[in-house]
C-alpha cells in the first residue's frame, strides 16, 4: 500500500522533490509554496507520531494558502490517488483537537469549512465534514447547516453538528426540519432527539404515527429522550398498540427510555405513573423483562420505595424477572431492606429462598450472617448451598471452622468443599487433619480431599494408614491423596505398597505417589536407588517399569531397554510403555530401533513417542531435522505425515525448508507444510528470516495456495516480509538431484598448483577423460550422489571465494571422506570407530591442517554410521567454521594451504567431495556466496558503492593490534587485557569517505576514531581523532567541550546527549570530504565543521596539529585501555 | 399486586425447573451474521439452532448447509429478535453492529451470546452493560482465555496464575508484558487498503444494511466479508480482532474488571483516516501503577510476562522464584466460575465473562484504538468513562450512527 502511494508521489512530485534535494535541507528554506507541499506529501505517512507532529505542525505553519494547496488535491474515490494528501488533513483535524491546540484547531476549522465550499464532489464534501467531526465547533454548524436537507450529505452533516453538539446544534436542525423528504428526515428527528430538544415536540409528534416502521422508531425514540411530559400519551399509546412486545419501530423501548427520562428530568409523579403502566401491561412471562426495566428506574429514582415492589417480584415463578429484581435488591444498600429480605426469605418457597440468600451474599451487609448461618440448617440442599456461597462472602475467613464444621457433619459435601478450597492453605491445615479421628467414610474422605488439594505432606502417615481403611470411601480418598503428600523419605513405604495392593485404580495412585517420592531423588537413577532394587527381586516388575521414566537416567534407561528386549508379556509391555513415555531425548534411539524392526502394535507408539522426544530434545535443529527425515518413511497416514511436517516447522534451518518444499504439492499435506514453510522462512522471535531467490520463490507459492481461518493474516505477514526481504541471491543448489551437471572429474590428483601448471589444451584433455572416470565412480540414486569406493574427488565446476556451503554425508562402516575447499583437502568425516587412525575425535575437523595450528573438532557430533550428518561450512578469507549436525565443531579456525604450506590458502578455488576407497553419499549440497565487501550492507548502500570494512569473522582488511582487536559473533571486540599493542588501523589510506559504524560503549569508555593517520605517533595530532567516548561516566564531569563524543579532538566540539545509554549500540555516520567533517550520531548531526576554519587561529585546545593538513591516511581505531564493541563497519570512499 | 394471575402463565424457558422443555432438552439460539465465525458459532455445546440471519444470501446457503436440518433464513435481525422460539442470540457479524444488536435482543427480552470485541466504542459498551442489566438478560462474550484453555505461551489455564496473583507472593503493582517473547503469537496488525475504488454492489448482498449504522461509503469489497477488520468504521485491525482475547486474562488476572486504565500511550506509524494501519507498542498504566503492555515489535528482549516487585513470571511458566509450583498447590484457590453459558442461562448467575468485565476487556481494546488513531497519549477517568482534557477523544467515544439506527 505504501509502495503504491510511493509510485503516485513520485510520478506526480519527481521535479518538485528534486528541486528540494538539489538545494539541500541544510542551505535557508527558500523552497517554493508547492515545493513544500510536495516535500510534506512526500513524507506521508510518517513512520512514528513524533514526526507526524512536526510535519502537521509545518503544515499548519503554511497558513491558508498552503493549506488550500493540499485541499484542492483531493480526488472523488476512484478518480484518482490523494491518500497522501488525505493522511494529511486527516492528521490536521487529529492533531488540533488536542487539548490546548486551541489555535491550531481555529485554524483547521476555517481551512476545512472553506475547502468544504470550493469542492463540488459529495465523497469528498463527506471526507471534510467527517474532519469536522473532530475539531468542528460553533463555527461548523453555522457552515454546514446548508446541508441538512441534502440527500446525500444530509446524514455526514448531521454527525458532524452532533458531534459539535450544544444549544445551536439544536436550532439548526429544527429550522431543517420543515425542509426535510422522507430521506432526510429520519436523521435529522433522530438528532433532536439526542440533543433533547424540548422544542422539537411538536414537529416530532406527528412522525410517531408515520406509515414507516424506521421512522416511527425514530420519532417514538426522540420523543422519548426529549422526556417532554406532554408526550406521555403518545409514546403510551404507541406501546400499548405494539403490545408492549419487541417490534422495529420500539415503541415498547421508547416509553422505557421515555420513563427513565421522567425520572431523570424529576417528573417523580408522572415517572411512577408511567412505572405502573408498565407494571400493568407487562405481566406476561414474554413481558416481564420490559417490568424488570420498570422496576430498575423505580429504584434508580426512588430508591427504598422499590421494596415492596421488589419484595413482590421476587414471588414470582419466573425465574429470570426474579433474579434480576434480586440484582436490583443487592445494590440497595441499606439495613432495613436487608431486615425485610430476611423476612421475605422465610416465606417463601426454598428455590426463591436460596436465591434471596445467594443476593444477601452479594450484597455483603453483616446483618444478613445470623439468618444465613442459621439457613446452613435448611432441610433444602439449595438452600444450604447457597448459604455457604453467601457465608464465604460474608465472612471470608471467619467462616472457615463454621465450614469444617458443617463438613464434619458429612452434609454438602462438595459445596462446602468448595468453599474450603477457596480458604485454606497448606498453613492452615492442622484443623482440617484434626478432624479425621473423629469423622468417617464419606465426611472422612473429604478431609482427605482437603488435606491432599493443598499438598498437606506433614500429614503423610495418617493418610498412609487409611489405605487401609476397611471404609472403601477413606481408603480411596486416601490412595488418590497419596501422590500429593508423599515425599523421598516416604518411598520405602510407598514402594512396599506398590507390590502390596492388587486394584488397578490403587496402583495408579501408588506409582504416581512413588514418582512423587522418587522424582529428582539422584540415587534413584541408578542401581542402588530402591526402586532399581525392588525392581530385581519382585515379579511384579511391570508396576516399578512404569514409573521408570519419570525417574531418567542412562542406568534406568538401559535397564528399560533390557526389560523390552529380553523378556515377554506384562514386563515387556511396560517396557515398551516406559520407553514411549520417557521424559527426555534418550530414548529415541531405542524406540527409532523398535519402529524400524518392529511392525504393528510397537511401530505406531514407538512413531508417535520418537516424534515427542524429538520435538522437545535439546538439541540443534539440524540434528532434529535430520531425526524427522529418518522416522518419516514410517510415517503412514496423513496424520502422521503432518505431525512431522508441523513439527519440523519449528526449525529455523534451510534444510527444513528445502525438505517441506516437496509437500506443497502434496494436496493432502499442502497446508501443512505451507504453514510450516511460513513459520521457518518469516522473522520470529529473536530470530531473522531466511531470505535468497530460493525462500522467495517458496514464500510466494505458500501465499497462493495458502487457506482457511487465520491465512489472511499469514498473506499479509508474507507480502510485508517479502516487501523488505533482503534481494541477496542466497543459497543455491550444488546438485539438482538427478544428474552430475554442475560437476567434473579430479585432474592431478586435485592439486591446483600443478593444474594451473597445464595448457588449456592439456587441461581440456584431461578434464575430458577425468569426466569419463567420475561417471564411472560418481552416480546419482533417489536424489543423493553415490561413491561406489573407486575413484577420485567429485569436483564443483566453479570456483568459489568466500562462501556458506551446507551438506548433508552418509558413510559406511570405516568410512572415510571430506570436503575439499578451495581446492584444499578438507573438512574431515571419517567413521569415529577407527582408533587406529584417530577418528576418535569425530568428523569436521579440518585434518590437513598444520601441526601449531588447531585441526581437531572441539567436539565428537557425529551421528552414527549409515545415518545422515549435516554440514554447515562457513569460509570467509582463510577461516572456516564448521557446523556438524548443528554443533559447532571448528570455531573460525585458519586453513592451510595443504599443496604448499609456505603459503596461505588460495583466495578461490573449487568445492570437491573427497573419495576414500568406501561407498558414501551426499544430497542436499548448497552454497551460498558471500561478496566479503558487501556483508551486512544495505541494497542502497552496495548501490551507492560502500564497501564492508569487517566481514564479521576475522580481522582481514585491518592491520595493527589484532590482539586485543579480535573477532567474536560477528562483532569487533576490545579487550585491553589481552596483551596487545597499539591501535588497529585500515589496511588501505584514505582521503575522502563516508564511514558508517556501530558501536556500544562499556560505562566510562574511551577509543578515538582516527582519520588521515599515519600508523605510528599520536594519532590525535599526527592525524585526527574523533573521540569516542562514553561522556556520560562521572569521570568525565570535567571535560572540555572538545572532548566530548564525536569532537575532532582538541579542534571542534561536538554537541553532547546524543549517545544511548551505555550498553546501547549507537549508529554513527562520519563523513570528511576535503577540510569539512560531518558526525551524524544516531540520526543527528552532532559536528558539522571545516577543520581550516577551526583551526586558522589556533585550535582549542591550544596544541598544534600537524595532523589536519594531511590529505589521506589511515582510519583506526585509537585504543585507551577500555573495553567495547564496533559493528557493521563499512565505507565509501569519495576520492574514487 | 403482581403475584397470583399475572404469573399463572407457565414459562417458556427451561427455566428454574418448572418450565417448558424444549423437544431435546437444550436451549435454542439464533445466529445473526452466518460468516465464516458465525458459522463456527452453530456447533457450540447445549444449544441447537432455530434460526439464521444474514445479509448476504450466500451466507444463509452456506450456513444452512451447515447445519444439516432446515432452519428459518432471515435478512433483517429485528425479526430473529421477535422469534418467540429463541432463548439465545448469537451475535456474530462485523463490531460495528455487535453493541446495537445486543442491545436489541435484550429490548426482546433474549439472552445474548456475542463476539468479539463486544462493541466498537466505549459508548455502545456503556449501553449493553444499561440493557442487558435492566431487561435482566444473561450476556457471554465470545473469548475465553479467562476461564478455560491454555494461556498462551504459560502453558496452564489462569488459575494457578490467579492464585499466586492472589497470594501477593509478586508484590505489588504488576506490569503485563503481551509479546512474540512472553508467548503471544499476537497479531499486531491487519492492515486495510487505501484508496478504494467504488465498486457494483453484488446482487446477494445488501450492502446498505451491512452498513447499517455505520457512515456510508462506496462498496468495494476490501470492505465488507472477511477483510472489515482493516478499517475503523467496523473494527480495529489486530487490535480489534483479538485484544479482547488477550487483554481479558490479564485484567482477570489484575483483578481490574470493575476499573480501566487512566493512562495510555502509543507508539505507531501515522494512521490514515480509514484503512486501519499497524501500531508497535501500546502501554496501559492503571491508577495504582499495574501496567499492560503490548509489545508488537519484541522491543523488551528480556520480558516476563508477569514482573512484580519480587518475581517474574516467564513464557513456560518459568519464574525467578524458585519451586514456584509446587507453592502454588499449597494455596487457595480463586472463586470458582460460571464456564459454561447455558448453565448460566438456566441459574440466571452470571457467565465467567460476562458484559460487565468483558465491558471493561472491550475498553481497554478501544481507548487503545482511539490513541492509535488520535496518535496521542490519552488520560481517562474510569468511574466517569470520560478522557480527561481530551475532547476529541471524547468525540471518539460515542460515534454517531446513521438513521434509523440509534442505541
Amino acid at each position: 500500500m505504501i509502495e503504491k502511494m510511493k509510485k503516485y508521489i513520485t510520478q506526480i512530485f519527481t521535479i518538485l522533490l528534486l528541486t528540494v534535494f538539489s538545494i539541500g535541507s541544510f542551505a535557508q528554506d527558500k523552497r517554493t509554496l508547492d515545493t513544500k507541499v510536495a516535500d510534506i506529501l512526500a513524507q506521508m505517512p510518517t513512520k512514528d507520531l513524533v514526526r507526524r507532529d512536526r510535519v502537521i505542525n509545518e503544515v499548519i505553519q503554511l497558513g491558508p494558502e498552503g493549506f488550500q494547496k493540499f485541499t484542492a488535491l483531493l480526488v472523488t474515490p476512484g478518480e484518482g490517488d490523494d491518500t497522501a494528501v488525505r493522511f494529511v488533513i486527516n492528521s490536521c483535524s487529529r492533531y488540533a483537537s488536542e487539548f490546548g491546540k486551541e489555535k491550531e484547531k481555529d485554524f483547521v476549522e476555517d481551512q476545512l469549512l472553506k475547502a468544504l465550499k470550493t469542492q463540488q464532489n459529495n465523497d469528498v464534501k463527506t471526507f471534510l465534514l467527517n474532519e469536522l467531526n473532530l475539531v468542528g465547533g460553533e463555527k461548523t454548524i453555522q457552515a454546514v447547516k446548508v446541508y441538512l436537507t441534502d440527500d446525500f450529505l444530509a446524514e455526514p452533516a448531521n454527525q458532524t453538528i452532533l458531534s459539535v453538539g450544544g444549544k445551536t446544534a439544536a436550532t439548526v436542525l429544527l429550522e431543517a426540519l420543515p425542509k426535510a423528504n422522507d430521506k432526510t428526515k429520519p436523521t435529522l428527528v433522530k438528532a433532536l432527539g439526542e440533543l433533547q430538544c424540548v422544542n422539537a415536540v411538536q414537529q416530532i409528534n406527528p412522525f410517531a404515527n408515520d406509515k414507516n416502521p424506521a421512522m416511527r422508531k425514530v420519532a417514538l425514540e426522540a420523543l422519548a429522550n426529549i422526556g417532554d411530559p406532554n408526550s406521555f400519551k403518545t409514546l403510551l399509546t404507541a406501546a400499548k398498540n405494539a403490545n408492549f412486545a419487541y417490534e422495529p419501530a420500539n415503541a415498547a423501548e421508547a416509553f422505557l427510555k421515555y420513563t427513565n427520562r421522567l425520572g431523570e428530568k424529576n417528573e417523580t409523579e408522572l415517572c411512577k405513573k408511567a412505572c405502573n403502566e408498565i407494571f400493568k401491561a407487562n405481566q406476561a412471562d414474554d413481558k416481564l423483562h420490559n417490568y424488570s426495566v420498570a422496576l430498575a428506574i423505580y429504584t434508580k429514582y426512588f430508591g427504598t420505595e422499590v421494596q415492596p415492589l421488589l419484595l413482590k417480584a421476587v414471588e414470582s415463578t419466573n425465574k429470570p424477572f426474579r433474579v434480576s429484581a434480586l440484582n436490583l435488591a443487592e445494590n440497595m444498600h441499606d439495613v432495613a431492606a436487608t431486615r425485610a429480605w430476611i423476612a421475605k426469605a422465610q416465606t417463601v418457597q426454598d428455590e426463591t429462598k436460596a436465591e434471596i440468600i445467594g443476593m444477601l451474599g452479594r450484597k455483603g451487609d453483616p446483618l444478613a450472617t445470623g439468618f444465613v448461618k442459621e439457613s446452613l440448617n435448611s432441610t433444602s440442599e439449595m438452600v444450604r448451598v447457597e448459604s455457604i456461597n453467601a457465608l464465604l462472602k460474608l465472612e471470608g475467613n471467619k467462616a472457615t471452622p463454621l465450614f469444617i464444621e458443617h463438613l464434619a457433619k458429612g452434609q454438602d459435601t462438595e459445596a462446602t468443599k468448595t468453599a474450603l478450597l477457596q480458604l485454606l492453605d497448606q498453613k492452615h491445615l492442622a484443623p482440617v487433619a484434626a478432624l479425621f479421628d473423629k469423622t468417617s467414610g464419606k465426611t472422612k474422605a473429604a478431609f482427605i480431599d482437603l488435606i491432599a488439594a493443598k499438598s498437606g505432606k506433614e500429614y503423610f502417615e495418617p493418610i498412609f494408614a487409611l489405605t487401609k481403611s476397611g471404609n472403601a470411601d477413606e481408603k480411596a480418598a486416601a490412595f488418590n491423596a497419596l501422590k500429593k503428600v508423599s515425599a523421598e523419605n516416604n518411598l520405602e513405604k510407598l514402594i512396599q505398597l506398590l507390590l502390596s495392593v492388587n486394584d488397578e485404580t490403587e496402583i495408579v495412585q501408588v506409582q504416581m505417589a512413588v514418582v512423587a517420592a522418587a522424582k529428582g531423588v539422584e540415587i534413584e537413577k541408578t542401581e542402588k536407588g530402591k526402586l532399581l532394587s525392588a525392581l530385581k527381586t519382585t515379579d511384579k516388575k511391570d508396576r516399578i517399569i512404569t514409573v521408570l521414566p519419570e525417574i531418567g537416567g542412562d542406568v534406568v534407561l538401559a535397564t528399560s531397554s533390557g526389560y523390552f528386549k529380553n523378556s515377554t508379556g506384562a514386563t515387556k509391555e511396560a517396557a515398551f510403555k516406559a520407553l514411549t513415555n520417557w521424559k527426555d531425548y534418550s530414548a529415541s534411539a531405542a524406540l527409532f530401533e523398535i519402529c524400524k524392526s518392529n511392525t504393528g502394535e510397537f511401530r505406531a507408539p514407538a512413531y508417535a513417542s520418537f516424534i515427542r522426544q524429538v520435538r522437545s530434545a535439546n538439541i540443534p535443529d539440524d540434528q532434529k531435522l535430520l531425526q524427522y527425515r529418518k522416522v518419516m518413511p514410517f510415517a503412514s497416514t496423513t496424520e502422521k505425515k503432518t505431525q512431522v511436517i508441523n513439527s519440523i516447522g519449528n526449525l529455523k534451518t534451510l534444510l527444513s525448508l528445502v525438505y517441506l518444499e516437496k509437500f506443497l504439492d502434496d494436496k493432502d499435506l499442502q497446508q501443512a507444510s505451507a504453514r510450516a514453510i511460513m513459520k521457518i522462512a518469516l522473522p520470529g522471535n529473536e530470530q531473522p528470516g531466511f531470505s535468497g531467490k530460493m525462500v522467495k520463490n517458496m514464500l510466494e507459492k505458500v501465499a497462493s495456495v495458502i487457506t482457511g481461518e487465520e491465512s489472511d493474516y499469514d498473506k499479509i505477514n508474507i507480502k510485508n516480509y517479502l516487501e523488505k526481504m533482503p534481494k541477496e541471491k542466497g543459497f543455491v543448489s550444488m546438485f539438482n538431484g538427478k544428474n552430475l551437471d554442475g560437476w567434473q572429474g579430479m585432474l592431478l590428483d586435485g592439486n591446483p598448483i600443478a593444474i594451473a601448471k597445464l595448457s588449456e589444451q592439456e587441461k581440456a584433455k584431461a578434464q575430458t577423460e577425468a569426466d569419463k572416470k567420475m561417471l564411472e565412480n560418481w552416480s546419482v540414486k533417489d536424489g543423493m550422489i553415490v561413491f561406489s569406493g573407486k575413484g577420485h574427488n567429485l569436483v564443483s565446476s566453479k570456483n568459489y571465494k568466500d562462501f556458506e556451503m551446507i551438506v548433508d554425508w552418509l558413510i559406511t562402516k570405516e568410512g572415510d571422506s571430506g570436503i575439499y575447499l578451495r581446492g584444499t583437502p578438507q573438512v574431515q568425516i571419517w567413521d569415529t570407530s577407527r582408533v587406529d587412525v584417530g577418528a576418535q575425535v569425530g568428523s569436521g575437523g579440518l585434518y590437513n591442517n598444520n601441526k601449531e595450528n588447531v585441526r581437531d573438532p572441539l567436539k565428537v557430533a557425529d551421528n552414527p554410521v549409515n545415518e545422515w550428518n549435516t554440514f554447515r561450512i562457513l569460509m570467509i578469507g582463510e577461516n572456516v567454521t564448521v557446523y556438524l549436525n548443528g554443533e559447532l565443531v571448528v570455531d573460525n579456525v585458519k586453513m592451510d594451504n595443504y599443496w604448499d604450506r609456505s603459503i596461505p590458502i588460495f583466495s578461490e578455488g573449487t568445492i570437491e567431495l573427497q573419495a576414500h576407497g568406501n561407498e558414501l553419499a551426499f544430497r542436499d549440497i548448497y552454497v551460498r556466496e558471500i561478496n566479503a565487501k558487501t556483508i551486512g550492507l544495505t541494497e542502497t548502500e552496495i548501490s551507492d558503492g560502500f564497501e564492508t570494512l569487517f566481514n564479521g569473522k576475522n580481522l582481514d582488511g585491518w592491520q595493527g593490534n589484532n590482539t586485543d582487536y579480535f573477532a567474536q559473533n560477528g562483532e569487533m571486540v576490545v579487550n585491553p587485557e589481552r596483551g596487545g599493542h597499539g591501535n588497529l588501523f585500515t589496511a588501505k589510506e584514505y582521503s575522502d569517505f563516508i564511514f558508517r559504524f556501530e558501536f556500544q560503549l562499556t560505562p566510562g569508555a574511551n577509543n578515538g576514531l582516527g582519520i588521515r593517520a599515519p600508523l605510528e605517533g599520536d594519532a590525535a595530532y599526527v592525524g585526527m581523532e574523533l573521540q569516542i567516548l562514553d561522556n556520560t561516566a562521572p569521570i568525565y564531569a570535567n571535560l572540555q567541550e572538545y572532548q566530548y563524543h564525536g569532537s575532532v579532538y582538541g579542534v571542534i566540539p561536538a554537541k553532547r546527549g546524543f549517545l544511548n545509554p551505555v550498553g546501547e549500540w549507537n549508529s554513527e555516520e562520519v563523513i570528511v570530504k576535503g577540510s569539512k567533517v560531518k558526525v551524524i550520531l544516531n540520526g543527528e548531526t552532532i559536528l558539522d565543521g571545516d577543520i581550516k576554519e577551526a583551526s586558522k587561529n589556533g585550535t582549542l585546545d591550544g596544541n598544534e596539529h600537524p595532523g589536519l593538513l594531511r590529505e589521506k591516511g589511515y582510519i583506526g581505531f585509537l585504543g585507551h585501555g577500555s573495553e567495547l564493541k564496533f559493528r557493521n563497519l563499512r565505507i565509501k570512499d569519495l576520492s574514487k | 399486586m403482581i403475584a397470583g394471575a399475572g404469573f399463572t402463565i407457565i414459562p417458556r424457558h427451561v427455566m428454574g425447573g418448572n418450565g417448558f422443555i424444549t423437544p431435546s432438552d437444550q436451549l435454542t439460539k439464533a445466529i445473526i451474521g452466518v460468516g465464516g465465525m458465525g458459522r463456527g458459532h452453530i456447533p457450540y455445546e447445549g444449544t441447537r439452532v432455530v434460526a439464521i440471519c444474514d445479509v448476504d444470501t450466500k451466507h444463509l446457503e452456506l450456513a444452512q448447509s451447515q447445519i444439516g436440518y432446515e432452519v428459518k433464513k432471515i435478512h433483517d435481525f429485528r425479526e430473529v429478535c421477535q422469534l418467540p422460539e429463541v432463548d439465545i442470540v448469537h451475535v456474530a457479524t462485523p463490531p460495528h453492529w455487535h453493541g446495537l444488536m445486543a442491545v436489541e435482543a435484550a429490548k426482546a427480552g433474549k439472552d445474548i451470546w456475542c463476539e468479539k470485541p463486544m462493541t466498537r466504542t466505549i459508548g455502545e459498551g456503556k449501553r449493553v452493560v444499561e440493557a442487558v442489566n435492566a431487561h435482566g438478560r444473561m450476556f457471554r462474550l465470545n473469548t475465553w482465555f479467562r476461564f478455560k484453555d491454555n494461556f498462551y505461551g504459560l502453558g496452564t489455564d489462569v488459575k494457578p496464575l490467579k492464585k499466586l496473583i492472589e497470594s501477593g507472593i509478586l508484590g505489588w503493582p504488576l506490569k503485563f508484558t503481551v509479546s512474540g517473547i512472553t508467548g503471544y503469537d499476537w497479531k499486531f496488525y491487519w492492515s486495510g487498503e487505501y484508496n478504494l475504488k467504488p465498486m457494483p454492489v453484488p446482487e446477494n448482498l445488501d450492502y446498505d444494511m451491512w452498513l447499517g449504522p455505520a457512515p456510508y461509503k462506496p462498496y468495494n469489497p476490501e470492505r465488507v466479508h472477511a477483510k472489515f477488520r482493516g478499517y475503523w468504521d467496523y473494527d480495529g485491525g489486530g487490535l480489534g480482532d483479538m485484544g479482547q482475547h488477550y487483554l481479558d486474562p490479564v485484567q482477570y488476572l489484575l483483578g481490574k474488571d470493575d476499573t480501566s486504565p487512566v493512562r495510555i500511550e502509543v507508539d505507531a506509524p501515522q494512521q490514515h483516516y480509514d484503512a486501519v494501519g499497524s501500531w508497535r507498542r501500546i502501554e496501559y498504566t492503571y491508577d495504582d501503577g499495574c501496567k499492560i503492555i503490548l509489545d508488537g515489535e519484541n522491543k523488551d528482549k528480556d520480558a516476563a510476562y508477569i514482573e512484580g516487585p519480587n518475581g517474574k513470571i516467564y513464557r513456560g511458566f518459568r519464574s525467578d522464584i524458585p519451586n514456584l509450583k509446587s507453592f502454588i498447590e499449597t494455596l487457595p484457590e480463586p472463586e470458582p466460575q460460571i464456564a459454561v453459558f447455558s448453565e448460566s442461562v438456566k441459574t440466571r448467575k452470571k457467565f465467567a465473562l460476562n458484559e460487565m468485565n468483558g465491558f471493561r476487556s472491550a475498553t481497554m481494546v478501544n481507548l487503545g484504538i482511539v490513541a492509535v488513531r488520535l496518535g496521542r497519549t490519552l488520560n481517562f477517568d474510569p468511574d466517569k468513562l470520560e478522557f480527561i482534557d481530551d475532547e476529541g477523544a471524547n468525540r471518539l467515544i460515542n460515534q454517531p450512527m446513521r438513521a434509523p439506527w440509534t442505541i
